[in-house]
């Protein structure tokens, strides 16, 4: 852990994994509280990650989305973090007109990702998968019922929380964090971060972000004093199938990985899972798209090596 | 209960949320406002009190306008990345 002083704040982090990524968790906290403060808070914000993928892992047959998966129609009671996955993930469909669809668990599965990504490459490259692309239903079916906190799934339907789990994941930690003491936070899970209350510095929290064309060089750095940071690309999680390359960004219109021209998309939004969702939505798109969603910033990156961006974030390229 | 029918795929339909918001079909959309839980995002997503019963809460579906962002050159404190 390290303890940066400004005036009379600390900063506290650790980098572990989680949810299958890479994840970095930093407090802001009142100096007074001393090395222990910032400890109990990552402590904390770890056993929540934990909490939360223990319940949305569609790798853990015991999950709570593992049951919804297996439901085949029936009412699931739920956490309410369930819930809350459930109803943002059917909000994120909605706000990106589909683009972004959770009901992509049998599409991505279907190629070979239905299990832990370490044990995908391994498997996948001598196990058939359909000719036929497996549709990707959509979630108008599901029922959510907050009164008894339940949640249905048509038959046939299955979701993957994936990158809008890590996204609302980071929110959650981050409000908790704040509501057990922490002055600010940031969540950074595997590409989905969250900051959160006060930034460390006056200058906000500097973010930076690899190329994904060529992590040994930076593609942009900028600073965010709140909000959110999401990165989709679907240079990562790749493997073999014995019907050629996948990757694990289907597109819900094939139910296929998305092909196109963009290759990696940065959105910088108000919350994780809201940032995240749009990354799917700009990643379906075209480089133009990024004018369709001002409530967001976005960066993207070409197979050719273009790059585009938002006005507020064309300066922060490197 | 309400239902919406079947996906449609890349043109989410009107929302129809139950008399009173007790039960609400996702994939529904009610314009600029979706009905969801309320522990899901913290303290800044709540509804104010008397709003809605609880724990139903509305959430605005954009989030206007988007974060200040700025250039720098400091140390960034986090890197990220797709993973």
């Amino acid at each position: 852990m390290a303890a940066t002083a400004r005036r009379a704040r600390a900063v506290g982090e650790e980098r572990r994994r989680a949810m299958g990524s890479d994840a970095h968790v930093l407090v802001v906290t009142d100096r007074a509280a001393g090395p222990a403060g910032a400890t109990g808070l990552l402590a904390r914000a770890w056993a929540r990650v934990g909490q939360l993928e223990a319940r949305w892992s569609r790798f853990r047959p015991d999950s709570e989305v593992s049951a919804l998966n297996r439901s085949c129609g029936t009412a699931v009671a739920v956490s309410d973090d369930t819930f809350a996955l459930v109803s943002h993930a059917v909000a994120a469909w909605d706000l990106t007109g589909g683009r972004f669809d959770p009901t992509v668990g049998a599409a991505v599965a279907s190629l070979g990702y239905d299990r832990d990504f370490a044990g995908v490459s391994r498997v996948a490259a001598s196990c058939p998968v359909p000719g036929e692309a497996v549709p990707v239903p959509g979630p108008a079916g599901i029922v959510l019922d907050p009164g008894r906190s339940t949640v249905t799934l048509p038959p046939g339907v299955s979701i993957d929380p994936g990158g809008i789990g890590k996204g609302l994941a980071a929110d959650l930690v981050a409000g908790a964090l704040l509501d057990a003491g922490a002055l600010g936070a940031l969540v950074n899970l595997g590409g989905d971060l969250r900051a959160a209350g006060d930034p460390p510095g006056v200058g906000g929290w500097a973010i930076s972000l690899p190329d994904p064309l060529d992590g040994g060089r930076e593609l942009a750095r900028f600073s965010l004093g709140q909000g959110a940071v999401a990165t989709s690309s679907r240079l990562r999680r790749q493997w073999r199938t014995t019907a050629g390359a996948a990757h694990h960004l289907i597109d819900p219109a094939t139910g296929r990985p998305a092909a196109g021209d963009i290759v990696a998309v940065s959105v910088v939004a108000d919350r994780g899972w809201r940032a995240e969702a749009l990354t799917k939505a700009i990643l379906l798109g075209e480089p133009g798209d990024l004018d369709r969603h001002p409530e967001a910033h976005a960066i993207v990156v070409t197979a050719g090596g273009g790059r585009y961006a938002s006005p507020a974030l064309a300066g922060a390229l490197r | 209960m309400t239902t919406d029918g079947q996906a449609h795929r890349r043109r989410p339909r009107r929302a129809h949320a139950a008399a009173g918001g007790r039960m609400v079909v996702a994939g529904a959309s009610a314009g600029a406002l979706l009905v969801m839980v309320a522990a899901m995002a913290g303290p800044q997503e709540a509804a104010p009190s008397g709003a809605v019963a609880q724990p139903v809460v509305v959430v605005r579906r954009s989030g206007g306008s988007p974060p200040a962002v700025a250039r720098t050159d400091a140390a960034p404190v986090t890197t990220t990345a797709a993973s």
